[in-house]
């Protein structure tokens, strides 16, 4: 009976042991090849966009000949992220290529590469580095622009609502640029008419976003709100059920950012309304950049991945195409 | 004949003031009050014909709550017996991530649930077996456990935020969720039969009375007759199960697991809500009812923090102001402060007599 009883804690701890291996991140490997090394400071699963794109970057980066070193962090943790980065650093690879989960506190790891002479090119999200020394070690940014998202998504209410509107924007966590960048964007465009209520943070999270549209609906429920601006597909999605549950579905329109198959899908369905992506397939022009500052040629400081807009129709166009990787 | 029923009326009320539950009680309706001065209709219900069940704020947050007081039931058992559960965020996030991917897999709905209930009774089986046969430090065992769920939320899904809110005959999960029972929230009956469940299974038999003595000294308990690791290795399975449930009820409101999000920082709340349910996270005696009312609480200020637009920055801050308020309002110190300065006042005016 004791030994039985052992045995199962034995194996239990087992089990804990190897699920914790299992989550750890397995970055090894040297250039014994003669391949030129590319460390890749990365974001890590986070949801449908993210892994498309790291995938896309890792493909790409393998088809151009290049030894991509993966370093992925968990649940945005920068302080893993600036580890990776130093470590790349002190192993001196040819260059580094950083999707940043925050847009500050990069300034020192940024310096020492540009002692150690490593170009750094920023992915997806841009860097801000006050540092005049650090900001040296940046070659390029390459991402699609959260500004232009913005933008779009003010003009897609602008059109629809000539004669003015009420709504909320539901923004993704604070602090981070993309959510600052897509908020400008909104700024820049819209019409004096269109009135903003409120704008909530519901931490790019469906569960959150449904729970706060939610409060919203019943806290302005006097002002009529016509439009909900999402930053990210998955807050708009929980933000159309909260609008089905209402019973106010059709009546509000539902503007996401990113572009993802079940939004598409859902654009399809009515639920949402308009949604702009945020093209994360961009690995090739990474790719490329690299390659031609590692061969001495110029490369641009700022390489824009154009994006599109889908509404019902070409939404319905792009899923029966089956093209969407993401 | 007066003055007696005023003595008894007096006692009664300062039996209701050391009572922590007529804090948290109040501490609920203060919040209630101050979102009911920003938005008028706060308190006003409709018949919503569209889900079939009452519709308002109330009603909303009441929804949210049903996973909190899951966790802090768990977390209550476990607390008493001077352990703690980091692993139960994580939890969610397996259990959810469990079900909806062999939901969205094709599995039938009702196998879904069951695969879900069972990863979490596993889970919380591990933490026990690693905490009560070998030993380990429970702070440690979970926070392991709550680090590797998160890895293993990833894998089921590979990384995905799974949906099945397309998925045919997923209706019974969905409405575990969304739906309601006689105009209330489905969730939020489940989970308060639950807790009444629990709570007889602690007080009607010696349960409770083990996991308290557990808790206040395992060897003691053990040369009276209790075995702790039963007790030890039995609340850390109900609080993984329970977890488990608080996960079908936070995926199933949207019909999506998000790995990262699901459950992010929820063992944090449930701590929270044992703490503001007045049980001593040094274990020992425990309050059921204080943790439900304490789960409840979480969720309103979540509620208040909507109602009032407070900013997406100030949100943590303004939600640990509340939490402290509330467990200063708790502090036996405070109640008897005005004793004590009655008590100084008297010491005073006696050494002005001796003075004089």
């Amino acid at each position: 009976m004791k030994n039985w009883k052992k045995a199962i804690a034995l194996v239990a701890s087992a089990a804990a042991l190897v699920s914790v291996a299992a989550c750890g991140s397995s970055n090894s490997g040297s250039s014994d090849s003669g391949k030129k090394v590319v460390g890749f400071v990365a974001v890590g699963p986070e949801g449908g966009f993210r892994t498309a794109n790291e995938d896309d970057i890792k493909a790409a980066f393998k088809d151009a000949g290049f030894e991509l070193q993966y370093s992925p962090t968990q649940n945005n943790d920068q302080q893993k992220q600036i580890q990776a980065f130093n470590k790349f650093v002190n192993d001196e690879v040819d260059a580094i290529i950083l999707s940043s989960t925050e847009d500050s506190g990069w300034d020192d790891s940024l310096k020492k590469a540009a002692e150690a002479e490593i170009p750094v090119f920023t992915v997806d999200r841009n860097v801000e580095v006050k540092d005049a020394e650090a900001k040296k070690a940046i070659v390029s940014h390459i991402g699609p622009s959260n500004e232009w998202a913005g933008e779009q998504a003010a003009e897609f209410v602008n059109k629809n609502f000539p004669d003015g509107a009420n709504g909320f924007i539901l923004e993704g966590p604070a602090g981070l640029s993309v959510v600052k960048d897509r908020g400008t964007g909104w700024s820049n465009k819209v019409a004096s008419n269109i009135k903003v209520l409120e704008s909530q943070s519901a931490n790019w999270s469906t569960d959150e976003a449904k729970t706060v549209t939610a409060g919203l609906l019943d806290k302005y429920k006097s002002e009529n709100p016509q439009f909900i601006f999402a930053q990210n597909d998955e807050m708009g999605l929980g933000a159309a059920q909260a609008v089905d549950a209402a019973g106010l579905k059709g009546k509000v329109k539902i503007i996401t950012i990113d572009g993802t198959k079940n939004a598409l899908q859902a654009l399809v369905d009515g639920d949402l309304s308009y949604v702009i992506e945020y093209n994360p397939i961009f690995g090739k022009e990474t790719a490329q950049a690299v390659k031609d500052y590692l061969d001495g040629k110029t490369v641009e400081k700022d390489i824009q991945i154009e994006s599109k807009t889908f509404d019902a129709a070409s939404a319905k166009e792009a899923l029966d195409n089956g093209s969407r990787a993401y | 004949m007066a003055e007696k029923a005023k003595e008894e009326g007096n006692a009664l009320v300062k039996k209701l003031l050391s009572n922590n539950l007529t804090w948290s009680v109040l501490a609920f309706i203060l919040l209630v009050i101050v979102c009911t001065i920003f938005q008028h209709d706060f308190l006003a219900l409709s018949w919503n014909n569209n889900t079939g069940g009452l519709a308002g704020p109330l009603i909303t947050m009441l929804q949210e709550s049903a996973r909190y007081l899951m966790i802090a039931t768990g977390m209550t058992l476990v607390i008493s017996t001077a352990g703690i559960d980091l692993s139960v965020g994580s939890v969610m996030a397996v259990a959810g991530a469990a079900a909806m991917q062999t939901l969205s897999n094709g599995t039938n709905v009702w196998v879904s649930i069951l695969i879900a209930l069972a990863v979490g009774l596993i889970i919380g089986c591990i933490n026990g077996a690693l905490v009560s046969l070998l030993g380990l430090q429970p702070f440690i065992t979970t926070l392991i456990m709550m680090l590797a769920g998160r890895g293993m939320a990833k894998v089921i899904t590979s990384g995905q935020n799974t949906d099945a809110s397309a998925v045919a005959g997923n209706e019974p999960l969905k409405w575990l969720a969304n739906g309601f029972i006689l105009g209330i929230p489905a969730n939020f009956v489940i989970a308060v039969v639950i807790v009444i469940l629990v709570g007889l299974l602690c007080r009607k038999t010696a349960m409770g009375m083990m996991i308290e003595a557990v808790g206040i000294n395992q060897e003691a308990s053990r040369m009276t007759g209790i075995k702790p690791k039963k007790i030890l290795f039995l609340v850390y399975a109900i609080s993984g199960f329970l977890a488990a449930i608080a996960g079908l009820f936070a995926t199933a409101s949207v019909m999506r697991v998000d790995v990262v999000k699901t459950g992010q920082d929820l063992e944090m709340y449930a701590i929270l809500a044992v703490v503001i349910g007045g049980t001593s996270l040094l274990g020992g005696k425990f309050s059921l009812a204080g943790s439900a009312v304490g789960a409840v609480i979480i969720a309103m200020i979540r509620k208040t923090i909507i109602t009032l637009g407070i900013n997406a920055e100030a949100t943590p801050a303004f939600f640990a102001i509340v939490v402290i308020v509330i467990c200063v309002m708790q502090a036996p110190k405070i109640h008897n402060l005005g004793a004590e300065m009655k008590r100084k006042r008297a010491l005073k005016a006696q050494a002005k007599a001796v003075a004089a």
